[in-house]
């Protein structure tokens, strides 16, 4: 079970959601993303990405007043 | 004790019923879904923003998990260039080759492109943004597996070779188009 880390602040939507895909490509069932991005569309996209794809999103915080930090895991 | 009875049978079968109910809806929240889905884009325009839109899309839907289609028609078969040939062509499709943008980065903003000061504009401000140029968002969907085909005809009317292309277009018809159209859930003209 890798850990493995997406740093997507700075970009803009919808690029947050197709790195994360690209990242997912990669990965084993099991494995946990943690990603970050600053973009205040991230929360409601990943949401509905992971809700889309049948992944798991773990948990969602927002810290330091405008970063969301993503924690998935790959089911499928 | 008949009451009993009476009672478990109705209770069996409100259970039954609410079953058949959850099964209807689990069924109907799998259709909203997106994945194993398809999605057919017809990219009619050659404006610098409205191709950002057309891929900006193609990507969020691909990231979505549905199989996207573009076939570029008509104006949109600029988008798929990158470079302009010039020799064994007639004068008029010459003109044409001229006239038209040479690649995808070369084309116009749809509003606003003030003989070029309104696009540069735009694209300092999207550099500021980190938002990637045009370019880039058709490498990024290229490697998400966008599929991507363009028109004969249009090629024709313009006078553009298929050397001209990027690699990994194929041809396709409005037939094809039409036939992906009605299998996907989405269908969009750009």
């Amino acid at each position: 079970m890798a850990i493995q880390y997406l740093d997507c602040k700075g970009l803009c939507c919808p690029m947050p959601i197709v790195q994360v895909a690209r990242k997912f490509r990669g990965m084993e069932i099991g494995d946990i993303l943690e990603v970050e991005a600053d973009d205040p569309a991230f929360q409601p996209d990943i949401e509905a990405w992971a809700d889309c794809m049948g992944q798991k999103l773990s948990s969602i915080n927002i810290k330091n007043d405008n970063i969301v930090k993503a924690v998935l895991e790959k089911m499928q | 004790m008949k009451n009993d009875e009476m009672q478990t049978e109705t209770l069996k079968n409100e259970l039954e019923a609410l079953k058949a109910s959850v099964a209807s809806m689990e069924k109907d929240i799998s259709k909203l879904k997106l994945v194993g889905k398809s999605a057919a884009i017809l990219v009619f325009s050659n404006d610098y923003d409205r191709l950002m839109l057309a891929f900006s899309q193609a990507n969020t839907l691909a990231s979505l998990g549905v199989e996207v289609h573009m076939w570029f028609a008509f104006w949109g078969v600029v988008a798929l260039k990158k470079e302009t040939l010039y020799k064994g062509k007639s004068w008029i499709n010459k003109i044409f080759s001229f006239m038209l943008p040479c690649n995808i980065n070369a084309t116009k903003l749809s509003n606003f492109q003030y003989m070029g000061m309104g696009k540069a504009m735009l694209k300092s401000i999207m550099k500021k943004n980190n938002m990637p140029p045009l370019s880039t968002l058709l490498e990024t969907a290229r490697d998400l597996n966008v599929k991507l085909s363009v028109c004969m005809p249009s090629l024709k009317m313009f006078g553009i070779q298929k050397e001209e292309l990027i690699d990994g277009v194929s041809c396709k018809g409005a037939a094809d188009f039409l036939v992906n159209s009605g299998k996907s859930q989405i269908t969009w003209i750009i």
